[in-house]
């Protein structure tokens, strides 16, 4: 009588312990990286006569976390995947809206107007508001390529600023890593049962750390080892530093982007070069795409508009050198160029403008091959047909090569955006399969409640049944 | 297979984001016309709508051009069709004097040549927007200022008095103060036309010749071989005056010729800155059409995606709707 006793108050025990589990879990439905739990019953020792055995009831002694290591590796792999293509799709359009294309305004359409300007002013080349005209779409022009390249200069900064940020996040990451590394060590229960709290904290962290660069983890015990780019970041509860900088190059004065890292001590282990995620992005951007000196062989978009706009206005300039304004008088050319830098350096498209000496002075654009012949179109004419040469830029006409470049920047975002689509998916999927596994039904846990309430009212039941049989023993004699 | 709360939540997140996404580009593209609203759409078509772009830009260029063109020499062949009237006229005023038979009426007809002559004057003076159309490249008044004596004024051909001499013994010469060069302009990625009739071509030699020729009928009906002025009372023409009169008139109308063959060249000229403007033009529309397959929105298109898209999302809030406001809990007594 005594065991029914016993068995029934380890039953309560166990209904209980296995609804403040489902409660656990109900109160954590929405919470971010929350792993389901279940309580896990098992059977007590029975009780061995020499006749027979007697069970002796329930005990919940162990919490199950639904925790699966390899879909955890899978959702890592496609945040990294899933975050290096966003950070591309939203610099691309960020290019794409510096170079504020596809729209009717962009570089294309500038060079477009002067060129029309030009063809205006060389059928009538004496013409002062013609001439104005030209002043105005040469003046708009230059304006243009300083406004894109501005623009360009200003994101590449900006993706310095999110690298200095996404590094100084890795940092605190990898040393609270270490710190819960250290915890879990010492938090373990007595059955070698791990902390679950501190394993959904950790493996919310290894996320958010996937995100920013592609880091590779081994547990061991509950306690991850990190590496990115095949060095040690975190092992044990000892974590790496990562520090950005800036290098230039003394020949070239490129300056590039590195991530040194130094080991928990403070000494210096060598670079760190993502391989995905944000950073291998912003750093792929920093370096090549947005660089004006990048000298890696890549798609540099700025490398590209500067050329077009010194290339272009070298051809212009050197045919305006050989021609004569309205009041020229002699027989040598002034020299004067259309387009001049504002900084005295080589032109590019950050400091090209139309030469300050024509602003008041239409009349002094070379039209002409001669002195003293206001009708004489002969230079105005040939740079109007520069919109035909193609040896402008390489082999190519300036609008060819703006359009490959264009054609080149809209590959990209391509890429990027469709990378991003399959990391999409990826990520979805992954995460589908993941929550089937551990995340949290409301449905299933009410059921649980409903299932743990029942079996510990019957539980409680069976107490008050016992009781009363015991009552009517201890009466017997009454 | 178990699906958690959150999962359901999350995939229906991600729908309607999905549908928004697609609802928003349906509107860029139906308010722009444009089909594509990111490069990346479809960057081959950025390559084509480039190319398009600056062919209809430099189709463009060269239609104004050649519509400019067209204006200036269509000025030039209408003063150039009055010119040559007018040398018809003085060639049959000196055909007339030639068989006079008192010689009192030829310096009457000298004036009559004189006011012809100055209005040929004229017409080599005539201009298109301000630009002397037979003065080459030095073509504005501002290029032909200030006038160096005996030239008074400033338009490139003026009649000049000089100190006679037997030759020309009224002394009045035609200068000519512009040039024959002649003004090209873009036509072609590698062509050019002519937009202006020199003088030499349309006026002879120097641009002048034809100026002189009538002042020499001035002269042979003002003046007598050896320079005298005309007596009223003796006879019109000697005999060796007669054969010079008629020499002059067939050089007038060898200039009339030749006048009338620049004119025709002009004409020429103009036809073709005529062709090159409809061409120009009819390319314009044909790349204008093929860029609008390429870059313009098929709308009856987009508007029933859009239509498809809202129902979509009407749809997944519906079903979002229903699947949160339901739960065991309220089934719960």
């Amino acid at each position: 009588m005594i065991t029914a006793f016993e068995t029934s108050a380890r039953a309560l025990a166990a209904q209980q312990r296995a609804l403040d589990v489902t409660s656990n879990n109900i109160a954590n439905v929405n919470t971010p990286g929350y792993t389901r739990q279940q309580a896990i019953f098992s059977e007590t020792d029975p009780l061995t006569t020499p006749n027979y055995q007697l069970g002796t009831g329930v005990v919940a002694n162990n919490v199950q976390q639904y925790r699966q290591e390899w879909l955890d590796r899978e959702m890592r792999n496609g945040l990294t995947s899933q975050s290096g293509y966003t950070s591309d799709t939203q610099l691309f359009q960020q290019i794409q809206s510096a170079l504020n294309e596809p729209s009717d305004s962009g570089l294309d359409t500038s060079m477009s107007n002067f060129f029309s300007s030009v063809e205006q002013l060389s059928a009538k080349p004496d013409d002062l508001s013609l001439r104005q005209s030209v002043l105005s779409t040469a003046s708009s022009l230059a304006g243009n390529f300083n406004s894109v390249l501005g623009s360009l200069s200003s994101l590449r900064t900006n993706v310095y600023s999110q690298m200095g940020s996404n590094v100084s996040q890795i940092n605190s990451l990898l040393t609270n890593i270490a710190n819960l590394n250290a915890s879990i060590a010492t938090t373990r229960t007595t059955n070698g049962q791990l902390s679950s709290t501190l394993l959904d904290q950790q493996n919310t962290m290894l996320e958010q750390l996937s995100k920013i660069g592609d880091i590779q983890v081994s547990r061991v015990n509950g306690v991850a080892n990190v590496s990115m780019n095949g060095m040690a970041v975190v092992s044990n509860d000892k974590a790496m530093k990562l520090s950005l900088q800036q290098d230039i190059n003394s020949s070239t004065s490129e300056v590039t982007a590195t991530i040194s890292m130094t080991d928990w001590k403070g000494n210096p282990v060598g670079t760190y070069t993502p391989a995905g995620g944000e950073l291998a992005s912003q750093m792929k951007y920093y370096n090549v795409t947005l660089d004006d000196k990048d000298s890696s062989g890549g798609f540099s978009v700025v490398k590209n508009i500067n050329t077009l706009a010194s290339s272009f206005a070298a051809k212009v300039n050197g045919l305006s050198q050989t021609g004569y304004g309205l009041n020229d008088t002699g027989s040598t050319p002034p020299g004067r160029n259309i387009f001049t830098s504002s900084d005295g350096g080589p032109i590019t498209g950050a400091n090209i403008q139309l030469n300050p000496d024509l602003i008041s002075h239409p009349e002094d654009i070379p039209t002409a091959s001669a002195a003293g012949t206001p009708g004489n179109n002969d230079i105005i004419r040939q740079i109007g047909q520069l919109v035909n040469d193609s040896t402008t830029v390489g082999n190519q006409t300036a609008s060819q090569y703006y359009a490959q470049t264009l054609v080149t920047v809209a590959h990209i975002g391509g890429d990027a955006s469709n990378g991003q689509a399959v990391a999409d998916a990826t990520v979805t999927q992954v995460g589908t399969q993941r929550d089937a596994a551990v995340g949290v039904n409301m449905d299933e846990e009410t059921v649980n409640m409903l299932k743990y309430q029942r079996a510990f009212e019957a539980a409680a039941r069976m107490v008050s049944a016992t009781s009363e049989m015991m009552k009517t023993i201890v009466n017997l004699g009454a | 297979m178990r699906v958690s709360t959150n999962s359901m939540a999350n995939q229906f997140l991600l729908n309607v984001n999905n549908v928004n996404a697609r609802i928003q580009k349906d509107n860029i593209q139906l308010t722009t016309g444009k089909a594509l609203v990111d490069l990346s759409d479809d960057p081959n078509a950025v390559a084509n709508i480039q190319y398009y772009d600056q062919s209809i830009a430099n189709s463009t260029n060269y239609m104004n051009t050649a519509s400019q063109g067209v204006d200036e020499l269509t000025t030039a062949t209408d003063a150039l069709d009055s010119f040559s009237s007018s040398l018809l006229n003085i060639k049959q005023t000196a055909t007339a004097a030639l068989s006079v038979d008192n010689s009192d009426k030829l310096p009457t007809m000298g004036q009559d040549v004189m006011t012809m002559l100055k209005g040929l004057i004229d017409l080599a003076n005539t201009d298109y927007n301000g630009t002397y159309v037979f003065a080459g490249t030095k073509n504005t008044a501002a290029s032909l200022t200030p006038p160096v004596p005996p030239a008074t004024n400033s338009l490139p051909f003026e009649l000049v008095q000089e100190t006679p001499t037997s030759a020309n013994p009224c002394g009045l010469r035609v200068m000519f103060k512009g040039n024959t060069d002649a003004r090209t302009v873009n036509t072609g990625p590698s062509s050019t036309e002519q937009v202006n009739a020199t003088a030499d071509e349309v006026f002879g030699s120097g641009g002048t010749d034809v100026f002189n020729k009538v002042i020499d009928l001035y002269n042979q009906l003002n003046y007598r071989a050896d320079g005298s002025k005309r007596d009223t009372s003796s006879q019109p023409f000697t005999p060796a005056e007669q054969s010079a009169m008629e020499s002059s008139i067939q050089q007038i109308g060898n200039a009339a010729d030749l006048t009338q063959r620049g004119t025709g060249a002009a004409a020429t000229r103009l036809n073709r800155l005529q062709a090159v403007h409809d061409q120009m033009s009819s390319d314009i529309s044909r790349t204008e059409e093929i860029r609008s397959s390429v870059q313009d929105v098929d709308v009856a298109q987009t508007i029933m995606n859009l239509n498809k898209d809202q129902m979509s999302l009407q749809y997944a809030l519906q079903s979002g709707s229903k699947m949160f406001s339901q739960s065991l809990m309220d089934f719960l007594g």
